[in-house]
């Protein structure tokens, strides 16, 4: 699975010719969240369980980063008083990005998105050595072009490895800097002097970039996956934003998305936010292990009563992220299927995206 | 209870741990490309290393026969503190030895740079595996079942052992010092967290970032309460992009050691071993770090059905 998109690369799914919104990748919320602090610290607070290396390598292609600032000038990433582990520092979560990309080969043609964002306690210093930080460990696998060169979620998947021409074509790595919806506006992120260079990019309208791009990520903030006689639950929830994308805004009391299609829209990424959070009582790593992941499957595959609580990929928008806690929770288990063994999101994720280039997706049969 | 060979063991391991995460890779730095890239480091640096790294065996040698001898001995507390300053001695001259790598790479090559930082590296990666090293050795210490009970304590009464533990939930390291509302609300002159938490010669007792301390408190059957408060020094160091100099946060709290009985308590968790639903109780705190600082507590049962009150001190964040 270290190479899954390479393998829709190179096979019939073709998916160089495709743009971002019309392909599936697995997010991964919280990523940095996976250090075990103890019991007490975890409780609440810890989302996932492994390394982001090993979750690279497991095929989680879209990184939720939250950075804070730790002692001397470090970065950590943080979940509410958890501390989740180091940015910066030879065993960070840069390092780690940077070993699993330099541990692909040249001919491997995947995209790791690192979406920094919810910056605490920032000041316009921290960001300036964040960004160089960055771009000093990723710099050669970046994305070769600025922002105002390349439409991230509209051009060309090879355009993005190649950076429009700019560069080789090879496996890259894209920064969404500060790609949050529901945090303020950052002045040094916003400002004209903000001079974020190859494979840094804003989201909008949130900010103006060149080349807007645009990201919907809002999660359901449910206790529980099903509806109970009252209230809708979390699957209710995200397939009511996916199809009627329309009547949500873009921040509260906001403008409003305009509506989603079929194939996505244009410079459009949606995300599918299956977390279960926040968990008052109980713990994110428990409810991803015992309720949300083993119910991801029938998302996708069961008509659970009623058809519109599944999810139809001829006649739904497109998924582009589809975002969990602990992705590696359950196994995808069949015995005929390429993705047999690997995490479960991962092979949904993978399976989504594998139909002819230019075809209709064909179905669950084989999965 | 475990036995003087159970104990042997465990010290073995802490002792073979020592050696190959921390002291052989400190040793093993001193490679003769980097005497070539950075000889004004390696002409000192190795042998005030190798004297901290043997100070360090030397005093957790010292410290062994406390737990080997049956039943092991009560009065740890110096050896420990001992252990705690040879391990901070080596961690101070570790990170001075990384600094003055850092300085040696002005006017270098590229390829003495790419040495020196590969040195400079490898120490880092030693002085986490040192503070880990640390918090094991704690973990085992506080785990050792001494011999006997409580010295005496004030105000009679029967005796209920319960157990608190404070921990450092933030990256920075801290100390703690501790003292008791009243020697009464406590069976033994030994096991009260005043006496428990402290280092040698009653100086605060550190606690290193990530880390916790889990110490025994008698606490007099009689008392209705049995409070004590913990006055946390917060250690920031220099920060390097903003420029903000070191500084001290101090977070104080009172918490209660009695409220491990009170099993309707706001605080009190349900059933023997691990918590399913831990119940945090945010204690008030004062300081100048109460503005950035958070002390919750909880209160839990062991498996040995011992009853626990934990105190977490974290940073106060959103999501």
């Amino acid at each position: 699975m270290p190479n899954w998109m390479t393998n829709l690369y190179n096979g019939v799914a073709a998916i160089g010719a495709r743009p971002l919104r019309t392909i599936t990748i697995l997010g991964s919320h919280d990523a940095g969240c996976y250090v075990d602090r103890g019991f007490y610290a975890n409780f609440m607070a810890r989302t996932q369980t492994q390394t982001i290396a090993n979750q690279l390598l497991g095929g989680v292609r879209y990184f939720d980063i939250r950075p804070c600032r730790g002692p001397g000038g470090t970065f950590w990433t943080y979940h509410g008083p958890y501390w989740g582990d180091q940015i910066d520092g030879p065993a960070g979560i840069l390092n780690q990005v940077l070993g699993f990309m330099n541990g692909l080969g040249g001919a491997t043609r995947e995209l790791v998105i690192l979406n920094i964002s919810h910056f605490y306690g920032f000041t316009p210093a921290d960001h300036v050595a964040l960004t160089g930080l960055i771009t000093a460990t990723l710099g050669a696998h970046l994305i070769p072009a600025t922002q105002a060169a390349i439409d991230l979620f509209e051009a060309p998947y090879t355009n993005l490895l190649t950076g429009g021409g700019a560069g080789a074509l090879q496996s890259r790595v894209a920064i969404l800097y500060d790609g949050a919806m529901d945090t303020p506006v950052d002045a040094w992120v916003a400002g004209p002097g903000a001079g974020l260079g190859n494979g840094f990019f804003r989201i909008a309208p949130k900010y103006a970039p060149a080349n807007p791009i645009e990201l919907f990520d809002q999660y359901a903030g449910k206790r529980w996956v099903g509806d109970s006689w009252i209230y809708t639950g979390m699957r209710t929830d995200q397939l009511l934003k996916l199809r009627n994308r329309a009547n949500y805004t873009y921040t509260p009391g906001g403008a409003a998305w305009p509506a989603n299609a079929v194939g996505g829209v244009p410079s459009t990424l949606h995300l599918f936010s299956w977390t279960l959070t926040p968990q008052p009582l109980s713990d994110p790593l428990t409810v991803a292990q015992n309720e949300s992941n083993p119910a991801l499957l029938a998302v996708f595959t069961a008509a659970a009563g009623w058809a519109a609580a599944t999810y139809d990929p001829l006649a739904d928008p497109m998924i582009n992220i589809l975002y969990v806690d602990d992705y590696a929770a359950v196994t995808h288990v069949h015995g005929g299927c390429p993705m047999n063994g690997w995490a479960e999101p991962v092979a949904i994720a993978s399976f989504l995206n594998d139909y002819p280039a230019g075809g209709p997706w064909p179905g669950w049969g084989g999965f | 209870m475990p036995t003087s060979t159970d104990y042997r063991i465990q010290l073995d391991r802490l002792a073979d741990s020592l050696q190959q995460t921390v002291l052989t890779p400190i040793a093993a730095v001193w490679t003769p490309a980097l005497s070539g890239a950075a000889k004004s480091v390696t002409d000192v640096a190795p042998d005030k290393l190798a004297a901290r790294s043997t100070s360090l065996l030397a005093a957790f040698a010292a410290y062994r026969p406390y737990v080997e001898s049956t039943p092991p001995a009560r009065n740890r507390t110096q050896a420990v503190a001992a252990v705690d300053d040879a391990v901070a001695a080596l961690k101070a001259e570790t990170e001075s030895t990384t600094r003055s790598l850092t300085a040696a790479k002005e006017f270098k090559t590229t390829s003495e740079k790419a040495t020196i930082e590969g040195a400079r590296s490898k120490l880092d990666t030693a002085i986490v595996a040192l503070a880990e090293w640390k918090g094991a050795f704690h973990l085992f210490d506080e785990s050792v079942t001494d011999g006997g009970g409580g010295g005496g304590g004030g105000g009679g009464g029967s005796v209920l052992t319960t157990w608190t533990t404070l921990v450092n939930g933030t990256p920075y390291d801290m100390t703690v010092a501790v003292t008791v509302a009243d020697d009464r609300d406590w069976a033994s002159s030994v096991f009260r967290p005043d006496r428990m938490f402290s280092g040698s010669n009653g100086a605060p007792l550190a606690i290193g970032r990530f880390s916790e301390r889990r110490k025994r408190s008698d606490v007099n059957v009689a008392a209705t309460s049995a409070r004590f408060t913990v006055t946390a020094k917060i250690l920031v160091p220099t920060d390097s992009i903003d420029g903000a100099a070191a500084t001290t946060l101090e977070v104080k709290f009172t918490l209660d050691q009695a409220a491990v009985r009170d099993t309707s308590g706001s605080a009190r968790t349900s059933g023997a071993g691990e918590p399913t639903a831990p119940f945090f109780e945010y204690v008030v705190i004062t300081g100048s770090g109460a503005s950035t600082h958070i002390a919750r507590q909880t209160v839990t049962e062991r498996p040995d059905r011992a009853l626990e009150l934990i105190a977490t001190i974290a940073n106060l964040r959103g999501d």
